[in-house]
């Protein structure tokens, strides 16, 4: 009895079991579905450009078509052209990591962006340094890229559009660094195993830090333009027409004291003739200018030298500091003009002698700039330069012809409300206009080359920027942080003033794609916002606003 | 496919694995969510008789045969529910069976298109889900029911430093297929054409502005599953309700569509807004739900 019981017992209790299990098996199975399903939810990751926020070091810049701007933190250039209805057409091109600089070229057709990449670079996948360039159309589209060998930040662009150079700049920091090291990049022709062409310069101990590319010179073996570049205490020339060829460097330090060039100026004398051309370099608290005659290689040495060419330095002592250079005509010939404010005299210097006379001005003047192309010469083709001051409530016309007893013609001063602290052009057809903007930002002036009038225009905030329109019909002006933006009729000088909705960081009038004009302020919030207006009739009413356009258009 | 669907997949296998096999030494099993109005007729059989497996699984019509096929139950144990009968204990009755089945659960979509970046900082999306379903063909042990969903969900995430959300309302209609090879168990099969309203916002503080993107587009889920009786409430043979724990894996494709932004304006705005264009999204992708329904 006791025996079938307990068989019994066994019985029900592993039947339970099996019950049991039985029971638990789809319980399982439910729960470990549900289970790891859930731990499934927080896998996976997004882009990381989606966590990067809008950095302050977003660039902005006009080209032809479009507004460009280049924003770091997503590693492209957002290029925005404007279709007839004043609605964008938004363009996104990558650039690269680690964003270095970025720069349009003169006549804003093509934007050049360099960039390091990554920094260091680890693994296969890791960008290298690099140059884009973009087409400022009203198509934008990137049409060249060169790689870098190194990841540098200084960039300087010919102003004929031709070259790029790629220097060291103070921000970068490398472990070893030579400060002399340039890479030129013909932007003409592609990539190639000769193009970017890094050189290194012969240096006396300093680096480089400005760029001048000439015109066309006349110069003993053939017109050719040449690279000026200023270091801390020298300059150096390039070829550009071989850049493969070792430069010349002329040391201007020959004693204790460096001197620091701290501009140039260039003349290609007569056009027929090939050894007159000049270079002018300006120094730093020094008296005296060095100009460099650029002459043929002395005969005998053409087989030790690479070069055609080679500069001869003059010392041409100007009686003072000079603020600025210039090259002029006069009746009596090519001059080096040089402004000395210090003594209130324009010294007019004979570089083929370095005999120089004075020009006395009556008030002290910083700036010169010709302005023959637009005024007309005098009689003998003389030149007629424009004066002006950051300093002083004056500007001066100086005929550059010679009266007798006096180097020049005449010294027509005019005076104005405030100083000028500087001067901008004004495209054709207003070639004749330029714009004169006071220290304080708020007093403008535009001023008329061929009746030598100046307008005075005001505005009721101050850090108020002026922007000449590409087509020369108007200029558009507003303040930083100000809402409000002006268009200045240059015919009529009639102001139209607009509100927008935001302040303003930057304004560019560029070109639609039906051939009109459209203005494109951009709005420094957020993720940036854009208003469009029609630049030739700006309404509120047909105005059109983006909003938050970098956290799109990828 | 790739790497991202690794996880989802590992997932579907674990629980496919574990679901025990059907034995057709199980008694019958207990009506599913589905029900029919034929197996009623089966139901009013005497309370103390219960079906033989093989009568269960052949689905008897008529009561007069479902009356012939009697067993005594002597001591009966609710705790067992073993592959054979215990000496002496009688068979369940097969339970009434529901028509109509509720549920309220949670559905969680992997999506991995880059569009859903700006929304989510990872790839799963969840819903709540609210689910109908009326078993209009009830066999033994396969049905056939016709449901609807809505299924409701946000993510929200920063993108470039602005607050975005994503919201997407999913109407679906459903045709499911079950079989339920032990009491407590029914596994399914689902297909769920649906229409998908989706909306972006994105909130740009210092513009003051939150820019909108409201589009539709089609989504089809295939999806499969098991369902779990925890319980029910009334008489064993006739539950007034049942409760159950659902979970289903499966894929849903969804079509792609732009998201153009710009403010939301009302009629008195007098300004003209532009569109911001985010990334296209296909919200498609794994998809798990999990559920707790009700069937009456």
């Amino acid at each position: 009895m006791s025996a079938a019981r307990t068989r019994d017992a066994m019985l029900a209790t592993s039947t339970r079991f099996r019950a049991l299990r039985t029971a638990l098996a789809p319980s399982l199975a439910v729960t470990s579905l549900a289970v790891t399903s859930l731990a499934t939810f927080g896998c996976g990751v997004r882009e990381e450009v989606w966590s990067r926020p809008v950095g302050a070091s977003v660039a902005l810049m006009g080209l032809r078509g479009a507004a460009a701007i280049v924003d770091p933190e997503a590693e492209r250039a957002l290029l925005f052209p404007v279709e007839r209805d004043l609605t964008l057409a938004p363009v996104s091109i990558p650039i690269g990591r680690g964003f270095a600089a970025a720069k349009t070229t003169r006549d804003r057709e093509q934007l050049i962006v360099l960039s390091r990449g990554d920094v260091p670079r680890r693994t296969a996948g890791d960008q290298g340094p690099s140059m884009v360039v973009i087409g400022g159309g009203t198509s934008p589209v990137a049409t060249a890229r060169y790689t870098l060998s190194d990841p540098l930040s200084g960039l300087s662009i010919d102003p004929a559009s031709t070259f790029a150079v790629v220097y060291p700049s103070a921000s970068d920091s490398s472990f070893v660094q030579n400060p002399n090291e340039l890479v030129l990049i013909d932007l003409t022709k592609p990539g190639g195993p000769e193009n970017p062409l890094p050189t290194s310069l012969r240096s006396f101990g300093g680096r480089p830090k400005s760029f001048t590319f000439t015109e066309p010179l006349s110069l003993p073996g053939g017109s050719r333009r040449l690279l000026v570049v200023e270091t801390d205490r020298d300059v150096a020339l390039l070829d550009l027409s071989e850049p493969a060829k070792p430069e010349i460097t002329v040391k201007l330090t020959g004693g204790p004291q460096a001197l620091e060039p701290v501009g140039v100026t260039v003349s290609d004398g007569e056009p027929e003739v090939d050894d007159d051309a000049r270079i002018a370099v300006r120094l730093k608290d020094d008296p005296n200018v060095i100009v460099l005659d650029l002459l043929p290689t002395p005969a005998g040495e053409e087989s030790a030298s690479p070069h055609s060419f080679r500069p001869t330095p003059n010392i041409v002592y100007v009686g003072g500091t000079p603020t600025d250079l210039a090259f002029v005509r006069t009746d009596g010939g090519l001059r080096l003009a040089a402004l000395v404010p210090s003594r209130g005299v324009l010294t007019l210097v004979d570089p083929a002698t370095g005999i120089g006379s004075d020009v006395e001005l009556g008030a002290p003047y910083e700036r010169i700039s010709i302005v023959t192309d637009v005024v007309g010469g005098t009689t003998n083709g003389s030149d007629v330069a424009l004066l002006w001051s950051g300093s002083s409530a004056n500007i001066a016309f100086v005929q550059l012809g010679v009266t007798v007893g006096k180097p020049y013609k005449s010294v027509e001063p005019l005076e104005l409300a405030q100083p000028v602290s500087a001067v901008l052009d004004v495209p054709a057809p207003n070639s004749h206009l330029k714009i004169l903007a006071a220290p304080d930002g708020r007093s403008f002036v535009v001023l008329n080359l061929l009746s030598r009038t100046a307008a005075p225009i005001l505005a009721s905030e101050g850090g108020t920027r002026v922007t000449p329109a590409p087509d020369g019909a108007r200029a558009w002006m507003f303040a930083l942080s100000s809402s409000s933006v002006a268009l200045l009729d240059l015919e009529s000088l009639h102001p139209k003033n607009i509100v927008l909705s935001y302040p303003i960081q930057d304004v560019f009038d560029v070109e639609r794609r039906d051939g009109g004009r459209a203005l494109i302020a951009v709005h420094p919030l957020g993720a940036l916002g854009l208003t469009v207006l029609d630049a030739k009739s700006p309404s509120l009413e047909t105005a059109i606003e983006y909003i938050a356009v970098l956290v799109g258009e990828f | 496919m790739n790497r991202r669907h690794a996880p989802l997949l590992a997932t579907a296998l674990l629980g496919l694995l574990s679901i025990s096999r059907p034995s057709l030494a199980q008694p019958a099993a207990e009506p599913t969510l589905s029900a029919t109005t034929d197996s009623r007729e089966a139901a009013t059989a005497p309370a103390s008789a219960v079906l033989d497996q093989s009568d269960a699984l052949t689905a008897p019509k008529s009561p007069a045969v479902a009356a012939a096929v009697v067993a005594t139950r002597s001591a009966p144990d609710p705790a067992i529910d073993s592959t054979e009968p215990a000496p002496g204990t009688a068979r369940k009755e097969r339970p009434v069976p529901h028509l109509i089945a509720t549920e309220i659960g949670l559905r969680m979509t992997y999506i991995v298109h880059e569009g859903f970046d700006p929304y989510a900082e990872k790839n799963g999306y969840g819903q709540v889900s609210l689910a109908g379903a009326y078993t209009f063909w009830q066999g033994t042990p396969i049905s056939v029911a016709a449901g609807a969903e809505w299924n409701f969900g946000v993510a929200r995430a920063e993108a470039r430093g602005d607050a975005t959300a994503l919201t997407i309302h999913r109407l679906a209609a459903s045709l499911q297929v079950r079989y339920a090879p032990v009491r407590r168990l029914s596994m399914f099969a689902k297909l769920a054409p649906a229409a998908l309203h989706i909306r972006g916002d994105i909130e740009d503080i210092e513009l003051s502005q939150t820019l909108e993107a409201r589009t539709w587009t089609w989504a089809l889920d295939a999806t499969g599953g098991a369902a779990l009786l925890l319980g029910s409430a009334g008489r064993d043979d006739r539950p007034s309700a049942s409760f159950w724990f659902s979970v289903e894996l499966g894929y849903s494709f969804a079509g792609e569509v732009e998201m153009m932004y710009r403010p939301d304006s009302d009629e008195d705005e007098v300004r003209h807004f532009g569109d911001v264009r985010l990334p296209n999204i296909r919200p498609s992708g794994f998809l798990n739900r999990f559920a707790f329904g009700v069937s009456f």
